[in-house]
């Protein structure tokens, strides 16, 4: 298990530059948390690749790998990302009661399904990735940090409230239904962390514990 | 509290079960069994997912069916220095062949995603008058607070369990 901690810190350094917009050199980092872009695990990862160009535009990440099925069946699949700098926000000011996605949201949405039409029919993608036209998948997109859901005036707990209600409607009725994610850099992140924390050799209890849980609400479920 | 066995579900079976054998051979040996069994429990603060092997399965049985903690002296959620971890806002903790006698493992604060893997319990229980020890051979531990809440819980759990892999997945590159 690696303990260098440096990938984790030059990203942080990254996310937190707030002139620039920084997601071409954030995508480098993508390549270490593989498993949080694809639906399921894979036994091995083909092909990544940022900036693929299209005849639309680049698309900013795209990663295929092999996957196989309950019956042995191998099936190669690929899924595309969408990348905004840390330094953008998800959602901003509609009304006093309502807040609407960014215009960075809005244009990585249109790019990402613009791109994904366009690889459906592409030979040379499906050729790249090693894919059938039915196994190009949404990844995603990645955009902003938690410190920028938001870009409001609104007091904090109602911003944080208005956030996760704006963000349960996208995913409701647009995301979920392709199967498109919405991450944060945090998220990237908190995944490049290596962390070993210390025990504190010095805890020790001479009293006897209650076997209860002493929860008022509890619930153990079984699966076999 | 809702029903979160159906997403739990999701994650376990698209992440750790519907997996290629060669990436299996990557898993700790508790998730290599043929038919796996696992446990969720679940108060206001925290979930834990933890997977089961034969002897652990049957004390587990035994436990619950006295309304007893799956697993007494694992998680306290206050602060306390009776306790070998201390988290709180942390995430992607994956803590592994630790051995913790008369002491909690683990003070929980909020929002905050644990790996315990190989993680052996010894402590005092007064219901049975002596110390009892367990293995907890791979558990997932979340804890909800400002940042995870019951409707992104999933998010949380797909992370932790992504993070796992991928350290599976370096411990045998290395």
């Amino acid at each position: 298990m690696t303990t260098d901690n440096s990938k984790h810190q030059e990203l942080k350094l990254l996310i937190e530059e707030s002139s620039k917009q920084k997601e071409r050199e954030c995508a480098k980092y993508l390549e270490h948390c593989k498993d949080l872009l694809v639906t399921g695990t894979p036994s091995e990862f083909i092909h990544q690749e940022a900036e693929y160009r299209g005849n639309k535009g680049d698309s900013d990440y795209i990663i295929s790998c092999k996957t196989t099925d309950g019956t042995g069946d191998e099936t190669n699949k690929a899924y595309i990302w969408e990348l905004k700098a840390p330094q953008c926000y998800l959602f901003k000011e509609d009304t006093k009661q309502r807040l609407m996605p960014s215009d960075d949201l809005v244009k990585a949405e249109n790019q990402l399904f613009h791109y994904y039409h366009e690889y459906r029919g592409s030979d040379d993608f499906k050729s790249t990735f090693d894919v059938h036209t039915n196994d190009i998948y949404f990844g995603g997109i990645i955009i902003g940090t938690k410190e920028r859901y938001v870009d409001g005036t609104y007091k904090k707990k109602k911003q944080s409230t208005m956030y996760s209600h704006a963000k349960m409607i996208r995913k409701r009725y647009i995301y979920r239904i392709h199967g498109i994610e919405l991450l944060t850099w945090d998220t990237i992140l908190k995944q490049l962390k290596v962390e070993k924390p210390e025990m504190n050799k010095s805890a020790k209890m001479e009293e006897e514990i209650s076997a209860h849980s002493g929860s008022a609400q509890q619930n153990t479920d079984f699966h076999e | 509290m809702s029903d979160l066995t159906p997403e739990i579900k999701k994650v376990v079976e698209e992440k750790l079960i519907d997996t290629p054998p060669d990436v299996k051979d990557l898993f700790p040996t508790v998730l290599k069994q043929k038919n796996l069994s696992w446990i969720t429990f679940r108060d206001e603060n925290y979930i834990i997912l933890s997977f089961l092997e034969g002897i652990e399965k049957d004390r587990i049985k035994r436990f619950t069916s006295n309304n007893y903690h799956p697993f007494p002296g694992l998680v306290v959620t206050e602060k306390t220095e009776q306790s070998a971890f201390h988290f709180e806002n942390s995430f992607n903790i994956y803590l592994k062949g630790n051995k913790v006698r008369n002491a909690y493992s683990l003070s929980l604060g909020p929002d905050s995603t644990i790996t315990l893997e190989d993680h052996h319990q010894t402590i005092k229980v007064k219901e049975f008058g002596n110390e009892i020890d367990y293995k907890i051979s791979l558990a997932f531990i979340i804890s909800f607070g400002e940042e995870i809440k019951e409707y992104n819980f999933s998010q949380y759990l797909k992370e932790i369990v992504s993070y796992s892999i991928n350290q599976w997945r370096e411990s045998y590159d290395h």
